[in-house]
């Protein structure tokens, strides 16, 4: 054998990547979701599963819902129009009297009604999003201005926990997670085996029910949930289970059916969750309230807890989800990833322009700051490891 | 101009899998899914850089992982050196040399090679020449980053000559007497006479 050939026969195979680390590149490049409806890449995984990563967003884009008459840009506007006319400064003047200070005094105030609704660039997207600009080393977003915050929750990483959701082929979000528990309580559930798996329903459930799943595992529990409003046992789903697999480590797999994408996986992460009453001229009183929940190092998947319904969308000219299955009509919802950060932003109150006025003024933070600014926050209760074996766990094809 | 929004994704979702293996190829898989990171963001920056008339999408992605993969230098010389080569005398195969050209695929050469296109140099392999894996490896991590670009673009992506000097910003003619240089010195450095200490 010639030295050439010694080369190309010592050629190191090489399995392709791993779903979720493609996925995880994928999103770190260029954001959740595009509008690439045309494309699917199947591969097989480490674990042989052949699994299907189609890029989220097989439906069109929403538009974006009518400018709301309280916009930022019309706060600012309307500020300016006072300012020139001069004894409506002072009113003005007033109402931020009115814009309590947070939980803490350390920043420098700085008037909401500075900020201005930016528009989206010209290139609606680079290849790293700044956006809210968190890096590994502040992965937490605040806004500068001191808000009356209605509650602040910080909820520690679940052990042991990992979710993921899957897009079927009629496009529904299907949402899975696992959670590490006692000896799992199998009484109420009408169980059957589906291929590989055994799989429990509510045996009291009603009609209209959201169509819910357990997967049988010793300990824990795993759950699938279907899209609102679908049936019990349709079709997409029994091929989704009769292609997953629980081995005796309780590790579960899926090879994906055809045209079944993964939207996002990922373990439970520590999530940091803040209402702010945010200044509008919307209401009389001149706020509306607005939720912004951040998991650093997290996944979609845990923001989407029990299976949201989601529209790809343009947010501050990056990829980003809007919520379609909130039972408030009203609401708006909106999920976006900035470098190691999920994010989930939502108002009952306010538009999505509103609230891209908002994210807009967000700055990096640390978890320390935000400590500081917060210190009550995180509870330091933690639970104890449950002593039954083996716990549920995702196998190699849905390793985050 | 970089390539943004659902162009950029999709070159990553075409060409991801090349990508990946030719970097973890050269730097292991530990590091392999960070300079896949890596390379994709190379090659949408200077995306202005790429005239589809003159290459393809994977040769330019290519180039941009040789670049990338300059800044991983130690890593892989490091990887390299800990590849050892199988050398299972029964699965012995004949593979085509870039150098001598028309040698017929067994079965075991990967379905991806390419049908080897030019004929150089008619020096045929002879019996008993054949090194030592590990010291082939280690002469291929010593060499220099454009040789070994080269050599290995060619004998573990299955690259054309044309498609190497395009990855490359070389001329053909430059690939073609380097693989005959290259060639040479590996055999010099894995030869027990010449080679070994």
């Amino acid at each position: 054998m010639n030295i050439f050939d010694e080369i190309q026969a010592s050629r190191p195979e090489v399995a392709p990547m791993a779903i979720a680390e493609r996925r995880r590149i994928r999103e770190s490049l260029f954001g959740i979701g595009h509008e690439d409806r045309t494309r699917t890449i199947s591969g097989r995984s480490a674990s042989g599963a052949v699994v299907s990563t189609a890029p989220y967003g097989t439906r069109r884009p929403i538009q974006r819902r009518p400018r709301a008459t309280g916009s930022w840009a019309r706060l600012g506007a309307g500020l300016l129009l006072l300012a020139v006319l001069g004894t409506a400064v002072w009113s003005y003047a007033s109402r931020d009297d009115t814009i309590e200070t947070a939980v803490t005094t350390t920043a420098a105030p700085r008037t909401a009604t500075t900020t201005s609704t930016s528009t989206p660039p010209a290139t609606t997207m680079v290849p790293r999003v700044a956006r809210t600009g968190v890096d590994t080393d502040r992965p937490l977003a605040l806004p500068p201005d001191l808000l009356t915050v209605d509650d602040v929750v910080v909820a520690p990483a679940a052990e042991g926990s990992a979710s993921a959701v899957f897009a079927a082929p009629d496009g529904t979000e299907v949402w899975m997670a696992e959670f590490d528990g006692e000896r799992s309580d199998v009484s109420n559930l009408d169980i059957r085996q589906v291929g590989a798996i055994g799989v429990g329903v509510d045996r009291d459930r009603e009609p209209g029910d959201r169509a819910s799943y357990r997967l049988l595992v010793p300990c824990g529990f795993v759950i699938l949930n279907d899209g609102p409003d679908q049936p019990f046992d349709r079709q997409p789903i029994i091929d989704l289970f009769s292609a997953m697999s629980i081995d005796g480590d309780a590790t579960v797999d899926v090879a994906l059916p055809i045209d079944w994408s993964v939207v996002s996986i990922g373990e439970s992460r520590t999530s940091y969750s803040v209402q702010f009453q945010v200044p509008t001229l919307e209401n009389s009183d001149g706020v509306a309230p607005l939720r912004i929940t951040q998991v650093p190092g997290g996944a979609l998947a845990q923001l989407l807890f029990g299976g949201r319904q989601l529209d790809p969308i343009e947010f501050l000219g990056a990829p980003a989800f809007l919520e379609t299955s909130s039972p408030n009509p009203s609401a708006v919802s909106v999920f976006w990833r900035d470098g190691p950060t999920v994010f989930h932003a939502s108002s009952s109150a306010l538009a999505l322009t509103d609230i891209e006025g908002f994210v807009d003024t967000l700055e990096p933070v640390a978890v320390d700051e935000w400590n500081q600014r917060f210190p009550t926050a995180e509870p330091g209760i933690t639970a104890a490891a449950p002593a039954c074996s083996p716990q549920p766990s995702f196998g190699p094809t849905l390793q985050p | 101009m970089p390539l943004t929004g659902a162009a950029a994704a999709r070159l990553y979702d075409d060409h991801v899998d090349a990508v990946h293996a030719l970097v973890t190829r050269r730097v292991g898989p530990s590091a392999g899914p960070g300079v896949v990171g890596e390379v994709f963001e190379h090659a949408v920056r200077s995306w202005d850089r790429f005239d589809e008339e003159r290459g393809s999408e994977r040769m330019f992605l290519f180039g941009a992982a040789i670049v990338v993969l300059r800044r991983h230098q130690a890593v892989e010389r490091d990887h390299l050196r800990s590849l050892a080569i199988r050398h299972d005398a029964a699965n012995a195969i004949s593979i085509a040399d870039p150098l001598v050209g028309g040698a017929v695929p067994k079965r075991s050469r990967p379905e991806s090679s390419r049908v080897v296109e030019d004929i150089v140099d008619h020096d045929e392999p002879e019996a008993g020449e054949a090194p030592a894996g590990s010291d082939l490896m280690a002469a291929i991590a010593d060499l220099a980053p454009d040789d070994r670009d080269i050599v290995l673009l060619s004998l573990w992506e299955s690259c054309s000559q044309a498609a190497i000097a395009e990855a490359l910003d070389l001329s053909v003619g430059t690939v073609r007497s380097a693989l005959g240089r290259i060639r040479r010195q590996l055999k010099a450095a894995t030869t027990p006479e010449k080679g070994r200490s």
